[in-house]
């Protein structure tokens, strides 16, 4: 099973036969974030043949115990005293009708040993579209029926206004931190199909950074010869990476 | 190391004085002997500055020793303490593993050498800045010596280190994230010693010894207008230095 390690580490050293201690390790594993994280997207984001979309758990994290917070005085942005809201809390894909939010449910709201995510959950909605919901008595925001909308990095809430709930759980799909203490020796989270292709984008990062000349750096040497300063606009070599799978699916979609 | 005695002997041979009181050690050799070895660490200097130099060379000036940092993440390389003079530094190893033990800190203040602690491992290595990317070094979180890494990940940290600079009273090397009262390693070249006496050695290898001996012969011959003499070791130590380096 590959990890981060393994994989920035080989990147590292493919980097290096060009020049050593040119880039460095920490900024290989931001790099590799980038396409982790747009490739996670994209998958997400894509449909299958018959126009299905990819639904896969592989990226979904869930979180229980999230405190609810009721704002007692307002702060602008975002905080206005007297809702109640979450603070996401941690970095989720911005998909369309913030699908980065699979589910949000009582933690404690159990129904036959079920877990708190299939009894009820929030539905969502947004500060524009809310106010239609309070002419339906089907659709009316209540405990039973309670709704969520995201405003940033919050989630505020209707229909649990009137009770105590000191808790929510959600499941979110997180993007991908290069950074936490153990992001570098898990296994890495994404389809090891993938790594091909991941590898190639950040290899190609690295060539395009080390055709800026090093003596456009300052460090104080008077070295600056004048030919070394590259008169036309510096360009990637490299032919932009293709994920051939999804190509295909895109294209099966087209069809 | 070179024995003063073997470069003596040698030059004796080129000079064909063996066994001649014409060329004398306290009057002759000593200085030739010493101003070789300053000329030689001049050079080793500017070539090292190029990366270019083989370490196997220094090895018998190659020190590595444990030391505990001030309560600044700083460290005064007491020459006195230490034992020899410093000429320059290798590297800085921060998060070590030693055998041995380490000397009580009186004053955490100052920094203090250890001699009883032997350098294990250490999966760190600072990389010198320079006084003008020294303070920012915090404001871009991938350049050594940031703070960023230390509080989220430390296994990502990158240390940083300044060259040796005076702050208060001794001039003292920095490291970059704060490593404050915690065992450092410090690599480091010695100051080669000069000679006082026929019966010392140069701490250089054995495989510069003919660079030696050129060099004391070409110091010989400014002094004595040997004009052949000096041309001829004038192209022996070029023809070595392009061999070494």
């Amino acid at each position: 099973m590959t990890t981060l390690r393994l994989f920035a580490s080989n990147i590292e050293l493919q980097l290096k036969q060009a020049k050593v201690d040119g880039i460095k390790f920490n900024q290989i594993l931001f790099w590799c974030s980038f396409f982790i994280n747009e490739y996670r997207y994209k998958k997400s984001v894509s449909q299958n043949s018959i126009g299905f979309q990819f639904d896969s758990g592989a990226y979904l994290s869930i979180f229980s115990n999230i405190p609810v917070i009721t704002a007692t005085g307002t702060t602008n942005p975002n905080i206005i005293a007297g809702r109640k809201y979450i603070e996401i809390p941690i970095s989720i894909y911005d998909f369309n009708n913030d699908e980065g939010i699979k589910y949000i449910s009582y933690t404690d709201f159990f129904k036959s040993c079920q877990p708190s995510f299939t009894a009820t959950k929030f539905t969502r909605t947004s500060p524009t579209k809310a106010q239609r919901l309070y002419f339906s008595e089907y659709e009316k925001p209540s405990p039973n029926n309670p709704y969520f909308y995201r405003v940033g990095r919050y989630c505020y809430f209707l229909g649990i206004d009137e009770i105590d709930v000191p808790y929510l759980e959600a499941g979110l799909i997180t993007t991908f931190n290069p950074f936490t203490a153990t992001a570098l020796d898990e296994p890495l989270d994404v389809g090891e199909e993938a790594l091909a292709v991941i590898t190639k984008q950040v290899l190609d990062l690295g060539r395009f950074m080390m055709l800026v000349p090093e003596d456009l750096l300052n460090d104080s040497k008077d070295t600056n010869a004048p030919q070394s300063v590259p008169k036309t606009k510096l360009i990637s070599v490299n032919a932009g990476a293709v994920d051939t799978n999804m190509e295909q699916s895109n294209e099966s979609q087209t069809e | 190391m070179i024995l003063v005695q073997e470069i003596i002997n040698r030059c004796n041979s080129f000079l064909d004085s063996e066994g001649s009181d014409r060329f004398n050690f306290d009057r002759d050799y000593i200085f030739a002997i010493n101003s070789s070895i300053e000329w030689v660490t001049g050079l080793i200097n500017s070539i090292y500055s190029k990366d270019k130099f083989p370490s196997k060379y220094l090895e018998e000036l190659t020190k590595l020793k444990v030391f505990k940092t001030s309560n600044k993440s700083r460290i005064y390389l007491n020459e006195t303490v230490i034992g020899h003079s410093i000429w320059n530094i290798l590297a800085v190893y921060p998060k070590i593993e030693y055998t041995g033990s380490l000397t009580t800190q009186p004053n955490l203040t100052v920094s203090i050498y250890c001699p009883n602690a032997v350098f294990s491992k250490s999966s760190k290595s600072a990389k010198r800045l320079t006084v003008e990317q020294w303070n920012e070094r915090d404001k871009n979180i991938f350049l050594s010596g940031s703070q960023y890494f230390e509080n989220i990940n430390s296994e990502l940290t990158d240390y940083a280190y300044l060259d040796p600079m005076t702050y208060e009273s001794n001039p003292e090397i920095e490291i970059s994230p704060v490593v404050n009262n915690e065992t450092v390693a410090i690599s480091y070249l010695k100051k080669p010693t000069s000679i006082t006496a026929i019966t010392d050695s140069i701490e250089f290898p054995l495989s510069l010894t003919d660079l030696f001996v050129q060099k004391t012969l070409n110091y010989i011959s400014i002094k004595e207008n040997e004009i052949t003499l000096k041309q001829l070791t004038d192209s022996n130590i070029k023809t070595l230095i392009q061999i070494f380096t």
